[in-house]
C-alpha cells in the first residue's frame, strides 16, 4: 500500500492520538451535565472532536485523496538538538548559575550549530551578547535575574 | 460631536512630553523588533511587560501599542530586502516585495509599504475611536451565548483563511483549545491535566508556546540551510512615482477595508489579513498578471491589511476583553496587573487610558512613517549582520523573555519542548497559527460556553436565540460554506501554493 501523503498521516495519526489521550483522561475530572459542566466536560468533547479529525485526515491520506504528493518529513537532528540543548541549559542554569555564565553558555552551546568546535569568533560573540543582555535586561529594565552564581537551586 | 470631543480629550492625555516619549520609545523598539527576524513583538511584549508596573497603565499600554504596530511597520523592510519576514504578518509582503527588490525597485517598494500602513493607520485609529464606541454599546447585549459565538467566527475566519488543508486547520485549532484547558479551571478550581506537578498547574505559559511555535522552528530551519550570509540589495531612490502611489490606492483601501474587518474579529489579526488581502489583489487589481514577479499591490494592499488589523484588534480586546491574539492577551494581562478590567465599562471608567491610546497610535504612525522612511538606512545597516551573530542573540532574548513573565525557570523548559513540537509541526506541514489562536481562546470559551449552559439549565439552543449571536453564526457557517465549495477551495489552493 503506498502512501501518497505520509505527512498527512503522521498528522492524523497525531490527532487521533493525543485527542483520544485527552478524551480518556478527562473523565477523572468529572464530567458533569451539560447544564452543570465538570472541569473534565470541554475537554472531553474537544478530545472526541479531535480524535474524529485525525481519523479522517489519516482516512483521506490512505486513500489518496486531494492528489497530494509530499515527502517523509526530513528532520535534521543536529541543529535541532543543539538549540534544545542551548535553551535547556539557559532553563536549568539561569537560577544557580547567574545571566552572565548563563549567557555565555547558552551563546557558545547555540554557535556549535555553525561551527562544530570552539572558536574564537564565538566566544567574543558570547561575551559581546552577555554585556548587552547585562546592561539591557539588568540595569536598563531592572527584571529580577541574577547576574552572577549563587548556586540557588530552589 | 461626542467623538470628536473625545478625541480632543485623548490628543491632549497623548500629546504630553512623558507619553509622547513612551510613544516614541515603543515605536523605535517595535521597528527594532520587526526589522529583525527572529525577534517579534510578541517577545519584546513580554520581556517589557514588567517595566509597565512601574508606569503605569496609560504610559505602559501606549509604549507596549507602539511596539506592537511598530513591528508591522518594521516588518515589511527585512520582508523586502531579505526575504526573510521579521513578523508573520509580513511574510506575504515578501512575495512581491523581494521580488522588487531583485528587480532594483527597492526603495519603491519601501515607500509604498510605509505609505499603506499609514494610510491603514490613520483610517483605523478613527475607525478604533467610531467601532469601540459602538461596540461598548452593543457588548453590553452580549451575554456567554454572543460571547461564544463571536468567537466560534473567529475560528472559522482563521480557518478558513489559513493556507494549506482547512482539516488540518481545523484539527491545529482544536489542539490549540485542548492544550488550553491544561492548568487550573477557573470555574471548578480543579488541576486539570497537570498530574500534580506544581507548575503545570498555571497552565502552559502562553509566550513559551508563541515563541517556541513560531521563532524556534524558524531558527532550526534557518540553520539546517546554512543561511549564514545575508546578502543585501541595495536600496535605490525610495519615493515612489506619482502614477506608482496613484495605482496602489485602491489595494490600500481595499487592504485598510479588509484589515480593519479581520482586526474586529477575534482571531483575526494581521497575519490573516495580510494573506487575505493578498488573495484579493491577485483576484482583483488590474494588474494581477504580475503577481509573482513584483507587482506593488501586491505590497499595499497586505501591508495596508496588516496595519489596520493591528489597529483594530484593540477593538474586542479593549471593548469585550476577548483577546485576538497571543500579543492582545499579554495586552490584558498589562491592564489587568493594574486592576484595570477590559470590557464595556473600561471606556467610561478609564478614558484618559482609552482615548488617550487611541490619539497616541495615531501619533505613532506619524513617527513610524518618519522613522522608517529616511531612517531605512540604519535598519539596512543592522540587517547586515550575520545570521551567525544575530540567532544566539535571539535564543537569549526570547529565554529571557520566557523567564520573566513570571520568573520561572520551567517556562523556558517549555519554550523548548514548544520549540521542538513546533519543529516537527512544521517538517509535517502543520500550520502552528490556528493552535496559538485556539489557545489563547480556550479558557475564555470554555467559560462562557459553560455559562450559557447553565443560565440556559443545559438547553443548546441558547446558542441560536438572540439575533446577535445567530448572525454571529450564521456569518461563520457561510464562510465555511464558501470556502469549502470546490471551485473556491481549488483557487485557494492555487494561491498559496506560489507563497
Amino acid at each position: 500500500m503506498h502512501v501518497h501523503n505520509p505527512k498527512a498521516l503522521l498528522t492524523g495519526v497525531m490527532f487521533a492520538l493525543v485527542g483520544s489521550g485527552f478524551a480518556l483522561v478527562a473523565p477523572r475530572y468529572s464530567l458533569g451535565t451539560a447544564a452543570e459542566m465538570g472541569a473534565g466536560y470541554f475537554p472531553a468533547m474537544l478530545g472526541i472532536v479531535l480524535t474524529l479529525i485525525g481519523i479522517v485526515v489519516a482516512a483521506k491520506a490512505l486513500v489518496g485523496a486531494q492528489g497530494e504528493v509530499t515527502g517523509l518529513p526530513e528532520i535534521h537532528w543536529a541543529p535541532t538538538l543543539i538549540v534544545m540543548a542551548s535553551i535547556v541549559f539557559f532553563a536549568v542554569g539561569l537560577r544557580p548559575l547567574g545571566l552572565v555564565v548563563t549567557t555565555i553558555g547558552c551563546v557558545l552551546i547555540a554557535r556549535l550549530a555553525t561551527r562544530p568546535r570552539l572558536s574564537l569568533n564565538a566566544v567574543v560573540t558570547a561575551v559581546c551578547i552577555t554585556i548587552f543582555t547585562v546592561a539591557v535586561f539588568r540595569s536598563g529594565l531592572d527584571l529580577p535575574l541574577p547576574i552572577w552564581p549563587t548556586f540557588d537551586t530552589r | 460631536m461626542e467623538l470628536v470631543h473625545n478625541l480632543a480629550f485623548g490628543f491632549t492625555a497623548a500629546l504630553s512630553l512623558q507619553n509622547l516619549g513612551w510613544v516614541f520609545l515603543g515605536c523605535l523598539v517595535g521597528t527594532l523588533v520587526g526589522v529583525l527576524p527572529g525577534l517579534g513583538a510578541l517577545a519584546s511584549i513580554a520581556m517589557l511587560l514588567p517595566l509597565t508596573y512601574q508606569l503605569g497603565p496609560d504610559a505602559g499600554i501606549i509604549m507596549l501599542a507602539g511596539i506592537y504596530y511598530g513591528a508591522q511597520y518594521g516588518g515589511s523592510t527585512s520582508s523586502i530586502l531579505l526575504n526573510m519576514p521579521g513578523e508573520t504578518s509580513s511574510a506575504v509582503t515578501a512575495l512581491e516585495g523581494h521580488k522588487m527588490a531583485l528587480a532594483g525597485r527597492a526603495g519603491p517598494a519601501l515607500s509604498i509599504a510605509a505609505i499603506a500602513s499609514f494610510f491603514a493607520g490613520c483610517v483605523s485609529t478613527l475607525l478604533l475611536a467610531a467601532f469601540a464606541s459602538i461596540l461598548a454599546v452593543v457588548a453590553l447585549k452580549f451575554g456567554p451565548a454572543e460571547y461564544f459565538a463571536l468567537m466560534i467566527l473567529g475560528l472559522v475566519g482563521a480557518i478558513v483563511l489559513a493556507s494549506g488543508s482547512i482539516l488540518n486547520a481545523f484539527g491545529m485549532i482544536v489542539l490549540g483549545l485542548l492544550l488550553g484547558t491544561v492548568g487550573t479551571d477557573v470555574n471548578s478550581g480543579v488541576a486539570r491535566f497537570s498530574y500534580g506537578y506544581a507548575p503545570l498547574a498555571e497552565g502552559i505559559s502562553v509566550v513559551a508556546i508563541s515563541m517556541g511555535l513560531f521563532g524556534i522552528p524558524e531558527i532550526i530551519a534557518n540553520l539546517e540551510q546554512g543561511k549564514l550570509k545575508v546578502s543585501m540589495l541595495p536600496v535605490g531612490k525610495l519615493w515612489p512615482k506619482k502614477a506608482d502611489l496613484r495605482r496602489v490606492f485602491p489595494s490600500i483601501l481595499r487592504g485598510t477595508g479588509l484589515g480593519a474587518l479581520l482586526g474586529l474579529l477575534p482571531g483575526g489579526g494581521p497575519t490573516l489579513a495580510a494573506f487575505g488581502a493578498y488573495t484579493i489583489e491577485k483576484k482583483m487589481s488590474r494588474h494581477g498578471h504580475e503577481f509573482g514577479k513584483g507587482a506593488m499591490e501586491g505590497v499595499a494592499g497586505p501591508e495596508a491589511a496588516n496595519n489596520a488589523a493591528a489597529q483594530m484588534a484593540f477593538v474586542p480586546t479593549l471593548a469585550l476583553g476577548v483577546p485576538g491574539s497571543a500579543t492582545m492577551a499579554l495586552m490584558i494581562s498589562a491592564l489587568v496587573i493594574h486592576n484595570i478590567q477590559p470590557g464595556p465599562m473600561v471606556m467610561t471608567n478609564q478614558p484618559v487610558l482609552f482615548w488617550g491610546l487611541i490619539a497616541s497610535m495615531w501619533i505613532g504612525n506619524a513617527i513610524l512613517l518618519i522613522l522608517n522612511l529616511p531612517l531605512v538606512g540604519i535598519w539596512v545597516s543592522m540587517m547586515r549582520l550575520p545570521y551567525r551573530y544575530l540567532y544566539p542573540a535571539i535564543l537569549v532574548f526570547s529565554c529571557i523573555g520566557t523567564y520573566s513573565v513570571v520568573n520561572a525557570p520551567f517556562d523556558v523548559i517549555q519554550f523548548a519542548v514548544c520549540g521542538f513540537v513546533g519543529y516537527i509541526f512544521l517538517k509535517m506541514g502543520c500550520e502552528p497559527a490556528p493552535l496559538l489562536l485556539g489557545f489563547v481562546l480556550g479558557p475564555l470559551m470554555e467559560e462562557k460556553f459553560r455559562r450559557a449552559l447553565l443560565i440556559s439549565g443545559g438547553d443548546f439552543s441558547v446558542f441560536v436565540k438572540s439575533p446577535i449571536s445567530i448572525g454571529l453564526l450564521a456569518a461563520a457557517a457561510i464562510l465555511l460554506v464558501v470556502f469549502v465549495l470546490p471551485s473556491v477551495y481549488a483557487k485557494r489552493e492555487e494561491i498559496f501554493e506560489e507563497g
